[in-house]
């Protein structure tokens, strides 16, 4: 507790310098810290934002639980936590065993994917950018459309539709045929009989004890003035002010999880790639639209396809920042390369409102505004979110039970 | 909907059981075929409509529809193997292998029942299609994505909206692909030319046979009428492969099949429970229904885990009165045939087998994937 009130204060001291440097040198206001409630704000356009925190630990669910340190964070080597994370490289928890989770969460591509749009299932695509698993375990909506509400739904989600198309009893059976496995799901979850729902559990309570809680950024924040260079703490002063990032990717997490549309370019691979152009369409068929939307939906409707609503149509949860620097390319479509060109984009206030041009419903956020941001600025800024990567977070590739012949004396079918 | 209706399903076997019981002569008097649906030529099919057969012909050999886009139906329904694989056990999909042997698909129009466990209505064409083309253990396939495939493949849209006047969907799909495999029966049949008076038809040695098959070596009592099958499951006590246990995919698929069809103790099941998955009664356990025995010839191995190899080896089997198996049918007992008898039941066999079906679309002639141009304009 102490440190952080020293923090704020100090925090604020620096505040009201790079504000008055800030009105100084561009004319324009800058943001300021709030304290109400006990919590801290940052105030933008007369508006309170959560400021931003060290990442906190994960809340761990009551219908899942896990081991935690005297801290709260998870420990790694609670055996779900390791049958977690042999599962989330187990092929045999996709279609034709060709699948595992980290297909498309590479440990050294950030745990998500390099390429702008994901890879589906074989023959087929996906038709959104991979996100990383790191840092997720607080997050309240998973996906870029935030339909699933924890790590528990977002796993069999993501395994069974349109990336893994694995089929519930095939998988079942197939971890069955695992003695290893049968023993570990036996001792930690009571039972070898609901392996597959058992699996999405451990495969959760992994991704929770995947945090970065150590990162420049982090470590700064819980009061070590010394984790961040001056570019980087300049930089965090644009996150918080001129740059009006902290309007959408705050608190703890960097994002506030509600959904907007910021005029992104359109994702030409759609234009020229029958498969993506399919997989695209059958997302969109299959996620129950009425068919006057379906039939014109050639770029994803964003989080409208959960709530129906028009005025959703584009709007996509605003993104959480952490190990960033490791997870190119950015945005829900993949559009931008690197962060220079999201810095950018967010610096000419964004692109054309595509949910006006498509269907005649101006939503873009008004957040979006030019920025004005000199070459200096965006530099610190870069240099500011690459301090919110911290190091690369690597794992080597499980070693993964193999499965054996099941014989009558182990499994015998008994008559009546 | 999909069972064999149990009433109907009882009052044969008792009646089959009955007149096993005569044959067996306890009661003196010999086995009358005319007490059985006289084997015959196959009913005629109503025709199809020729171009939604053609599009039914593309996709049955289109790898597309299946999940991954790695199977399609032809590779385990081969033209040159009589329209099954070959193989004892089928291949499955990908990721999985199957635990039972492929059937020839001709004349499936004609069948009551699909499947050797009979769990599927014969009259109920597209859901047999839909079943291999969705399960995990065949095709796998998703019937949203094979429909969005279609509609980026510029041929596969204008045959639909030719065949349909209207877009591909995946009900168009399973209709298309029943009307071509309708199309597929037996012609020019040898046996049944016979049967309708060409008397020069079948050999001498075929017509021996046909007598023994009618009469001593009692046959006729399970495969009978046209298609040779009275669609009933009995045990046979076909010796059980080992495969199914021992090759772990095969075990992995048939357990999680049987966990789908509602077995009990589905994870310790070591045998295949065949025509219980429809009955849930124990007695039923292990058994399969009557194959139709048109085209016989082309489709070895044989039996529901193609353990029995040739034709000579199936008459070998039943004159030994089938295999070992405490439940196995009263029906079957040994039948003291002679060598040159066992040939003459085999040459008869042969002879209900038609001109050879050779279709083929190679892969490489099927149409190509194509972007849909002004995609942002475009309706979906």
């Amino acid at each position: 507790m102490n440190y952080r009130k020293t923090h704020l204060k100090k925090m604020l001291g620096a505040i009201s310098v790079a504000a008055m440097a800030a009105v100084l040198f561009s004319g324009q206001a800058m943001a300021e810290t709030v304290t109400k409630g006990g919590k801290k704000f940052v105030k933008v356009d007369g508006e309170l934002f959560p400021a931003l925190q060290a990442l906190t630990p994960p809340g761990i669910p009551k219908d899942n639980p896990q081991s935690v340190d005297a801290n709260g964070w998870p420990i790694w080597e609670d055996p779900k936590v390791q049958l977690g994370y042999k599962l989330f490289f187990e092929p045999a928890l996709s279609g034709d065993g060709s699948v595992p989770c980290v297909t498309c969460h590479k440990p050294d591509e950030g745990w998500s994917l390099s390429s702008s749009i994901s890879r589906g299932y074989p023959g087929i695509s996906h038709w959104l950018n991979s996100q990383t698993i790191l840092n997720t375990a607080n997050l309240g909506k998973l996906f870029w459309d935030g339909h699933k509400l924890s790590l528990e739904a977002q796993a069999p989600s993501a395994a069974q539709g349109l990336s893994g198309n694995g089929k519930s009893d095939m998988m079942e059976q197939r971890l069955y045929q695992v003695p290893e496995y049968r023993k570990a799901f036996k001792a930690i979850f009571g039972s070898d009989r609901n392996m597959v729902k058992d699996s999405w559990r451990a495969i959760a309570a992994f991704e929770r004890a995947m945090n970065t809680p150590e990162t420049p950024f982090d470590q700064y924040m819980r009061g070590d003035k010394g984790a961040l260079s001056a570019d980087q703490v300049r930089g965090l002063k644009i996150f918080e002010g001129k740059g009006r990032c902290i309007m959408c990717h705050n608190g703890p997490l960097l994002t506030d999880e509600k959904y907007y549309n910021v005029g992104l370019p359109d994702q030409p691979q759609f234009w020229d790639d029958p498969i993506k152009q399919a997989g695209h369409r059958s997302q969109m068929y299959s996620r129950g639209q009425p068919e006057y939307m379906f039939r014109k939906t050639n770029t994803h409707p964003g989080v409208y396809l959960s709530t129906h609503l028009k005025q959703d149509i584009g709007k996509f949860r605003t993104a959480p920042l952490r190990h960033l620097e490791y997870t190119p390319p950015f945005m829900h479509n993949g559009m931008f390369d690197d962060l220079e060109a999201v810095i950018d984009f967010y610096n000419k206030g964004g692109d054309k409102d595509r949910t006006l041009r498509d269907y005649g419903i101006a939503n873009k956020t008004k957040r979006l505004k030019k920025l004005d941001l000199t070459d200096g600025e965006k530099a610190d800024l870069l240099a500011f979110l690459e301090s919110l990567s911290g190091d690369e977070h690597l794992l080597p590739t499980p070693k993964l039970p193999a499965p054996a012949v099941m014989t009558a004396t182990e499994s015998t079918f008994s008559r009546k | 909907m999909v069972m064999i209706k149990q009433k109907n399903y009882y009052g044969v076997m008792g009646f089959a059981a009955a007149l096993a019981f005569v044959v067996q002569g306890l009661s003196g008097s010999p086995a009358a075929a005319a007490e059985y649906p006289p084997l015959g030529p196959l009913p005629k099919v109503k025709a199809q409509n020729p171009d939604q057969v053609e599009l039914g012909k593309m996709l049955f050999f289109d790898n597309r529809i299946s999940g991954n886009a790695d199977r399609a139906c032809v590779e385990c329904h081969i033209p040159s193997k009589g329209w099954a694989d070959g193989k004892d056990l089928s291949l499955g999909y990908p990721g999985t292998e199957y635990f039972r042997n492929s059937k020839t698909i001709i004349n499936a129009v004609h069948a009551k029942y699909f499947y050797w466990d009979a769990r599927l209505d014969g009259k109920d064409m597209p859901t047999q299609v839909r079943d291999s083309m969705t399960e995990s253990h065949f095709m796998a396939g998703d019937g949203r994505i094979m429909h969005q495939r279609l509609k980026n493949i510029p041929e596969y849209v204008a045959m639909f909206k030719k065949v349909y006047n209207n877009e591909s969907s995946f009900g168009r799909i399973l209709n298309a692909i029943s009307a071509f495999e309708r199309t597929l029966v037996s012609r020019n049949v040898p046996f049944d030319k016979f049967i309708e008076g060409d008397k020069g038809a079948i050999s001498a040695q075929a017509k021996q046979g046909y007598d023994l098959f009618t009469g001593k070596a009692g046959c006729i009592r399970c495969h009978n009428g046209p298609m040779l099958t009275d669609s009933n499951a009995y045990n046979l006590g076909v010796p059980h492969n080992p495969k199914i246990v021992s090759e772990v995919r095969r075990h992995i698929t048939m357990r999680s099949m049987m966990m789908f069809l509602g077995v009990p103790a589905y994870h310790r099941l070591q045998k295949d429970p065949g025509y219980f998955v429809v009955t849930k009664e124990y007695k039923d356990f292990g058994s399969f229904q009557t194959p139709s025995l048109r085209e016989a010839s082309r489709t070895a191995p044989y039996m529901h885990n193609g353990m029995v190899p040739t034709l000579a080896a199936v008459v070998d089997f039943y004159n030994a009165g089938g295999g070992d198996h405490k439940d196995k049918s009263g029906m079957l007992k040994p039948l003291g045939l002679s060598a040159s008898e066992k040939k003459a039941l085999v040459a008869f066999l042969e002879t209900l087998s038609g001109d050879p079906i050779n279709i083929e679309v190679p892969k490489t002639s099927l149409p190509k994937y194509k972007a849909i141009p002004n995609w942002l304009t475009k309706k979906n």
